[in-house]
């Protein structure tokens, strides 16, 4: 028996499934930010309580966690020397001296996460080609070293120039530093992440340090909590935001990976069941109560980023400044505050604004009756008639309809003068916006023609908005999967364990270097190999991907180009430039034939497949009987009447279980679940398939 | 129009122009641009009207909307046909404030008619002229010194590149590799903005597209007359210095006099009558530069938050003399404007004390801080023109320190990281840090300088300009100074001798060391009534002295680096009533 626990900003979502009896229970619980673990455990113990399972039967959890982000974001990590090269004490401080806001002179970049007193220098020093120029002298490293543990240093970042091309120096002071600190709490930034950029590598290396010793004390208490619940033999294993799976010992060792572990797990979850379905480009989307994200997949494999900001905020590529930098292979991933839970409200200018504040599920939107004022995203939706009050969340939930429009029509109909479902379509369609923000950027700032795309929509909102987004981006099919509220805690059922390894390299390509390139992905073979022993995992069935960062000479940003893998098992490497080309015209628009091409990192992917499981296995078509159709009204854009009017429509209120096997459902129409709503446009129509996804799709007009 | 519409076609806008600087930044081949960011994009409407920029660098509106000024001005001659690129730089002739920023405009066709442009500018590390880099030194005379003049010039007809015109550009510029490739990131960025404005209008078509963008007008300029209203009326007035003109002449005079004005519709004046006239070195303004300059000061003390677009400049009004230091005239140097510009800032925000405290800093390091290093064949056999621009402090604020080694104003350009400029370059770095001490003293400090020391692996040619090394930022209320800035020569660690702030291909010997400092930034309100905690926290973290602990802020320090507070209570008082 497995247990996925995929924990979000508003909820917390548990799956549980038994391969042997093929057995699916879910639960959502409300999450608790100061100690998430309390929603964990909830949700553990209901889904025992509802399936009658017994604890010591599950095998294995898998967890998606904010713990990273939330200990960033509050403040909450631990005190770490810093030990640099001599003359760059202030490397975390000046960062990229830049400021997060160019007009708002009050707002300043997150401190560091080092004071300077807790950073001593190092008279050190490599050139620019790894040739040793000074070594440390060990009895003053030593000395400050001993000095940093009498300060309370919890841990230790070291971060000398050049250690990705020599990591001589870094190694030599994890040795001295055995004296004092146990190899665990020493970070070398050549071991944490191998890449050029001094800044970006010692802030990646220092969240390391900084964050460890409280992901291990989380980690530590959910296993003893899951024990005490009697799951004796369940082993913890963790989603990383490069959407692998690693086990809690491993996550504990390089916690920078799990910066967005939470997100990741619902792209990997589209990444599989693309792979199920034979789905070539997919969009995949996903709207939850506070927040809405986007990633793309092509050929069943989600695109990565290497570079990312963390603790600013959300996500949007590009900002600078305003967080602490990652270097990790991450899924690419953009963010916008919109979810169901986003408030609206009217700013000094008279303009309608949604988000990013959230109602979160306590007090929650107006409709949940629990006091909140404010009108939310899921009360336009209640207002224009897109969720049955009587049936939402399976009917667990009674929503309070006067209370929306008495929320909308106060704080926002009347400042604008307009009525109250006005208000309620202008707030969707902000939201839409502000959502379209992020698909853009995911797909048409990244090259890619969303109009070739699916979209997949899940997320507890998801759905709901799934097919309007589709629209505006000339996208003709959407794929609802199984499960759209908890899909994200599905992917993490599903997900694979896999490792990264990285090394930079900067081979300008010719004859000679491509030699080097293959020597140097031996080596980084035996690394990995080397990794799968200590880290006690048995190096058979892993599955090795090789990828390089790729760059014009010139240019200081690159590609990531995977190496296709050849029949006779060897990677082809001969290609590099011309697939190098072909993706640059993609990204930029142009493609510079005559410039010199370099490798900047080779980078190493190691996979080993998760037990078998698939979406349509967990499918059981649904032998209830039908209930009688329900139709209501709904309050659509009018295509007579024109821009921003509203007409009434009669419009048939589905249950997913009880769709027709064959044939289609043409919209408009809603279809209802327990855990998320799907609307069906007009001009679309819907077919169930056998693997239980819902397929949208445009009607050609 | 409903809000809801012109809301999200505003929208749509200002993610057209994130995403051109995105293509920008990633795929260019200077590291000034891809590493330094040193680029801004835009979107304009037919009459030239600013409908959404993307907010890099603040001084980079001033070129793309003086170009589009001057464009419109000449249009009847101009005719642009779909798949053009028009290019200049020329601060008399082409919109531009100095000429390494080199702007491209595009125009966007929709069923036949000319319905938009989009912009983009970026700062070329060279574009010719006496030294490396020296487009954006501070010491030429004549504009003629600074590199190749651009007008407005279509160097791509019809799609198609003219290439004898294209010639001409790089035949004149240091290093042609980097600009070609620097000038084909910038064409396919306006390729990609010119898809999106497109696809645009077809989706809501012409006219519902201009009424949004006229809303968004009409929005932002309301929102910032709102604000307006809230600053009392009156005129208010100050005036700053700046050290030298860089070919002798010294100090030069800045004066503004800010009056606000409410009303039916509330408007913001700018008078810069009593500055100086231009000088013969290169720190002059011309009218574009100090267009964006005002521009970021009135976001700042009225509207952090409203986008700037055409309706944003509508209550603002600018009276600047032809012919003085903020608005030069032909042939007037300009390479080094950016200092003045920062110094524009610091003069407004102090008139700006007296009535709005809380939104203004007290002085910041008040220079960009040039840094160039031109020479002969990189490592990879190139040659080579590194530019950047080094941070400083920021002017103490209201109830709270300023920034440590940051950009301040009309400036955001990132360092180079330190491996990849050695990677890249014949240089070393020795030291990059910020400057203990640094930091104007006050009840809330002045923010940290920045020191950079760099080897010479061979012999280069130095070029810069920078300023505050003569005059020092100023506090506010008691606040007292920031520390000033320096250029210092070493020779295997000694001090060999000082160089002026504005210099112009300054031969620099293998293995001298130029050590760059920024100025610190002013304090706030008087250093004795500085929380004592603050202060040892300073000492401890090492950017307060123990010495300056105790003369400026009079705090007492035990051997055991605890502060003595009955001794500190003594001493503030002897110092507060030394004082009075």
């Amino acid at each position: 028996m497995q247990l996925a626990v995929d924990i979000g900003g508003t909820f917390t979502d548990v799956f549980l499934y038994e391969p042997k009896t093929g057995l699916i229970s879910m639960v959502k619980v409300s999450s608790n930010s100061k100690d998430p673990s309390v929603a964990f455990l909830e949700g553990f113990k209901r889904v025992m309580d509802l399936t009658k399972r017994k604890a010591q039967d599950v095998q294995r959890v898998v967890h998606a966690t904010t713990i990273v982000t939330n200990a960033l974001l509050e403040g909450r990590t631990a005190a770490v020397g810093l030990l640099v090269t001599e003359g760059f004490a202030d490397i975390l401080e000046i960062g990229r001296q830049v400021r997060p806001s160019l007009y708002d002179l009050g707002k300043d970049r997150l401190p560091p996460l080092v004071p300077r007193d807790m950073i001593v220098s190092i008279d050190e020093r490599m050139d620019a080609d790894g040739k040793v120029l000074k070594s440390p002298d060990r009895s003053k490293v030593l000395h400050v070293v001993r000095k940093l543990r009498r300060k309370g240093a919890k841990t230790l970042a070291v971060v000398f120039l050049f250690s990705f091309l020599n990591p001589e120096h870094e190694e030599e002071v994890l040795h001295t530093a055995g004296a004092y600190y146990s190899e665990e709490d020493v970070f070398l930034s050549s071991k944490v992440s191998p890449e050029f950029r001094e800044y970006e590598r010692a802030s990646t290396t220092v969240i390391s340090a900084a964050v460890a010793p409280v992901v291990i004390a989380y980690l530590k208490k959910i296993q003893s909590k899951i024990k005490d619940e009697g799951a004796i033999r369940a082993g913890l294993d963790i989603m990383h935001s490069g959407g692998g799976i690693l086990s809690a010992v491993q996550a504990a060792a390089r916690p920078h990976c799990l910066v967005e572990s939470g997100p990741a797990a619902g792209i990997l979850a589209a990444a599989s069941l693309a792979n199920e379905l034979n789905i070539e480009k997919v969009i995949a989307f996903d709207m939850g109560g506070t927040s809405a994200k986007a990633g793309i997949v092509l050929e069943g494999v989600p695109q990565f980023t290497q570079s990312y900001e963390v603790g600013g905020g959300l996500h949007t590529a590009g900002a600078r400044g305003s967080g602490y930098p990652v270097q990790f292979p991450m899924i690419d991933i953009a963010e916008c505050g919109a979810g169901a839970g986003s408030i609206a409200r009217i700013d000094s200018g008279g303009h309608l604004k949604v988000g990013p504040e959230s109602a979160g599920s306590n007090p929650g939107p107006a409709c949940y009756g629990r006091g909140g004022e404010f009108p939310t995203v899921t009360d336009a939706f209640v207002v224009l008639g897109y969720l049955d009050e009587d049936s939402f969340l399976g009917g667990a939930m009674k929503l309070d309809v006067d209370a929306s429009k008495k929320s909308i029509g106060e704080k926002i109909g009347r400042p604008l003068s307009i009525d109250v479902r006005s208000a309620a379509q202008g707030i969707l369609k902000t939201t839409l916006a502000n959502t379209l923000k992020i698909l853009r950027l995911i797909s048409i700032s990244r090259g890619f023609d969303p109009r070739f795309f699916s979209m997949m929509a899940y997320g507890g909102a998801g759905p709901l908005v799934a097919a309007y987004l589709a629209e505006e981006l000339g996208i003709c099919r959407v794929v609802i999967p199984l499960f759209p509220g908890l899909f994200s805690a599905c992917g993490l059922i599903l997900a694979d364990k896999a490792v990264d390894f990285v090394q930079t390299v900067l081979h300008v390509m010719d004859s000679e270097t491509k030699k080097r390139l293959k020597h140097d992905m031996m080596k980084l073979r035996e690394k990995a190999k080397k990794w799968c022993l200590s880290a006690g995992e048995n190096s058979v069935g892993w599955k090795f991907m090789f990828s390089a960062d790729v760059r014009y000479k010139r240019q200081n940003y690159e590609l990531n180009i995977p190496f296709r893998k050849e029949k006779s098992g060897h990677f082809d490497i001969n290609n590099i430039e011309e697939n190098f080309h072909c993706c640059h015209k993609r990204a930029y628009g142009y493609a510079d034939l005559n410039a010199l091409v370099q490798v900047v990192n080779i980078r190493l992917r190691i996979i080993k497949k998760a037990e078998k499981l698939s979406f349509s296995s967990m499918f059981r078509p649904s032998e209830t009987k039908k209930e009688k159709q329900k139709k209501r009204f709904l309050w659509l854009p009018s295509k007579k009447k024109g821009e921003g009017r509203l007409e009434k429509v009669l419009c048939p209120f589905l249950n997913r279980d009880d769709l027709p096997k064959t044939g289609k459902v043409k919209g408009p129409a809603v279809i209802q679940e327990n855990n998320s709503t799907v609307f069906l446009p007009r001009d679309w129509a819907l077919r169930g398939a056998s693997t239980g996804c819902l397929f949208l799709e445009k009607l050609k007009t | 129009m409903d809000p809801i519409t012109a809301e999200i076609i505003s929208s749509v806008f200002r993610s057209i122009v994130e995403e051109m600087g995105f293509a920008l930044i990633r795929s260019a081949y200077s590291t000034n641009i891809k590493e330094r960011r040193d680029c801004s994009c835009a979107v304009f409407d037919p009459d030239g009207g600013l409908i959404a920029l993307a907010e890099h660098i603040p001084i980079h509106l001033g070129s793309m909307q003086g170009l589009m000024c001057h464009v419109l001005k000449k249009k009847p001659d101009l005719l642009f046909e779909e798949g053009d690129v028009l290019a200049a730089n020329d601060p008399f002739h082409g919109g531009g404030s100095h000429l390494p920023d080199v702007t491209l405009i595009k125009p966007v066709f929709y069923k036949g008619r000319l319905a938009a442009f989009v912009a983009d500018i970026a700062h070329w590390s060279d574009v010719g002229g006496q030294s490396p880099g020296g487009g954006t030194a501070g010491s030429s005379r004549e504009i003629y010194q600074e590199g190749l003049r651009i007008p407005p010039t279509f160097v791509i007809k019809k799609g198609k590149l003219r290439e004898d015109v294209f010639e001409i550009l790089l035949l004149n510029m240091r290093n042609r590799e980097e600009r070609e490739g620097d000038f084909r990131a910038q064409t396919a960025s306006l390729e990609l903005g010119e898809k999106r404005v497109k696809s645009l209008f077809q989706r809501h078509g012409f006219s519902l597209v201009y009424r949004g963008i006229q809303e968004e007008y009409d929005y932002s300029e309301r929102m910032l007359r709102n604000s307006l209203r809230e600053i009392p009326e009156g005129t208010f007035a100050f005036s700053d210095v700046m050290d030298d003109d860089g070919v002798g002449k010294k100090p030069l005079r800045i004066r503004v006099a800010v009056t606000i004005r409410h009303g039916s519709k509330p408007s913001i004046h700018f008078d810069f009558r009593g500055t100086d006239l231009q000088s013969s070195g290169g720190i002059n303004m011309v009218y574009s530069a100090l267009m964006a300059t005002v521009l970021y000061t009135v976001k700042v003390l009225a509207a952090p938050e409203v986008f700037l677009n055409q309706g944003f400049a509508r209550p603002i009004y600018i009276h600047a003399e032809k012919g003085s230091l903020v608005n030069a005239v032909e042939p007037a140097a300009v390479g080094g404007r950016t200092d003045t510009c920062q110094r524009v800032v610091d003069a407004v925000l102090g008139a700006m004390f007296r009535v709005i405290p809380e939104k203004v800093v007290a002085a910041s390091n008040g220079a960009t801080t040039a840094v160039i290093f031109g020479g002969t064949k990189d490592i990879s056999g190139y040659d080579f023109v590194y530019v950047e621009a080094l941070g400083g402090g920021m002017g103490a604020r209201y109830g709270k320190d300023g920034a440590d080694g940051v950009q301040v104003h009309i400036t955001n350009t990132s360092n180079l990281p330190i491996e990849s400029m050695e990677m890249e370059y014949p240089l070393r770095v020795l030291r990059y840090g910020l400057i203990p001490d640094s930091g104007g003293p006050g009840k809330f400090r002045g923010g940290m300088a920045i020191r950079k020391d760099i080897l010479a692996l061979k012999p280069l040619l130095f070029s810069s300009h920078s300023d505050r090394h003569v005059f020092v930022p100023w506090g506010f209320k008691g606040g007292k100074p920031g520390e000033k800035g320096f250029f210092h020569i070493f020779l295997q660690g000694r001090f060999k001798k000082k160089i002026p702030s504005k210099i112009n291909g300054y031969l620099i010997k293998k293995g001298d060391v130029l050590s760059a400092g920024t100025a610190g930034g002013g304090g706030f309100g008087n250093p004795l009534e500085r929380d004592e905690d603050k202060v040892i926290r300073d000492v401890i973290q090492g950017r307060v002295s123990r010495q300056k602990a105790h003369a400026e802020y009079g705090i007492v320090i035990r051997k055991n680096g605890k502060i003595d507070r009955t001794a500190t209570k003594k001493e503030r008082a002897q110092k507060r009533a030394g004082k009075n």
